[in-house]
């Protein structure tokens, strides 16, 4: 730690529960439940509208800047506008957008939680109201594939994170390490 | 809609104005029907706990000359209960008057996952190309999925620094 670097804290948000294992167990088990209410076309429609929400997020840094206007200028941006429009996707992502990066950060919390299994005996939990968004931006082809950029990235770079502490060395394991691997069609 | 009774070519009558006017009540009753029920879909949505990214208010803050690297650094800190993962990106940087700079910014680590009450340092590395119009450039660290606009990044950047004459090194 350096004693002049600038401090940006993370912190939950004010009047809400927060993020506790209890919450996000809430949270997953109130999302897996309202599957069983809703259309699988309200289901799409409204991940759809979360990608397109995080890549127009995204389009604000430098980098997520550049592709979008990649994604835009080329024939794909036109191909992907025209899909869009004539399979009525764009009508479809009107619903309301699934914030996608919350999902993924909090179900990767709630792997990582040391009180998992005792949360979990206290299920079924209520659940808080959400937050509604009036009025969200219409989702275009272009944000869409930006966002999934943007949420594949991350889903990388987590899978990587929770991984490494007990990830395996890449040197040489007497005895044989991998299971299978000299008795498969591959060393025959 | 505008209803007239003055005839026109493409005019079927009142008949025809009376459907025309129907036909669009009816669309716009479904259009707002429909934005209605999303909004009702929202309202009844699961809850998502999210995270808020509060800046301890002083800007991240760098000078050096074109063509020069400069690299800045900031610490974050998770006040949660749940760990948390950050992935930060560098938004373009802005003069006043306008000239907007587009930066190969190198964050390292380009992400961190934080444990509840864990601080961790993250630079970020900005390569300033040797033709950088000198001034004061504005713009921020976004941090996105988190509920805040990210910390403020300013970065004061001087003409590029000639290189030194071996020559008149080498005499002085």
């Amino acid at each position: 730690m350096t004693d002049d670097a600038p401090r940006a804290l993370l912190v939950d948000v004010p009047g809400e529960a927060g993020r506790t294992t209890v919450s996000l167990v809430a949270s997953l088990a109130a999302r897996l439940a309202s599957l069983r209410l809703m259309s699988g076309a309200d289901a799409v429609g409204s991940l759809t509208a979360g990608f397109a929400a995080l890549g127009r997020e995204v389009a604000r840094s430098t980098e997520g800047a550049r592709l979008h206007e990649a994604i835009t200028a080329g024939r794909i941006g036109g191909n992907g506008e025209a899909v869009w429009a004539a399979l009525g996707i764009d009508r479809m992502a009107e619903a309301p957008p699934s914030p996608v990066l919350d999902h993924l950060r909090n179900d990767l919390a709630l792997l990582l939680a040391d009180d998992l299994e005792e949360t979990l005996a206290l299920l079924p939990l209520p659940a808080e109201r959400a937050e509604t968004d009036d009025a969200p931006a219409p989702a275009t082809f272009a944000d869409y594939l930006l966002g999934m950029w943007a949420f594949g990235v991350e889903v990388s770079r987590a899978v990587e994170a929770i991984a490494a502490p007990t990830l395996p060395s890449r040197g040489v394991r007497p005895g044989g390490g991998a299971p299978g691997l000299a008795s498969g069609p591959l060393l025959r | 809609m505008r209803v007239t009774n003055e005839p026109s070519d493409d005019d079927g009558g009142p008949l025809h104005d009376l459907l025309r006017l129907q036909a669009d009540f009816q669309a716009r009753l479904a259009e707002e029907t429909l934005r209605y029920l999303r909004r009702m879909q929202a309202a009844v949505a699961p809850p998502v706990p999210g995270t808020v990214l509060r800046p301890d208010g002083a800007p991240l803050e760098a000078a050096g000359s074109a063509g020069s690297d400069v690299r800045v650094e900031v610490e974050i800190e998770n006040r949660q209960r749940a760990h948390c993962m950050v992935s930060p990106t560098v938004s373009p940087l802005v003069t006043p008057d306008g000239t907007t700079w587009f930066p190969d910014a190198q964050i390292d680590p380009p992400s961190l996952l934080l444990a509840p009450d864990e601080v961790a340092t993250m630079a970020v590395g900005l390569p300033l190309p040797a033709d950088l119009p000198a001034g004061t450039y504005s713009g921020a660290l976004l941090l996105p999925g988190f509920r805040s606009a990210g910390v403020a990044l300013r970065l004061h950047v001087e003409p590029e620094q000639p290189a030194a004459d071996p020559a008149t090194e080498a005499r002085a």
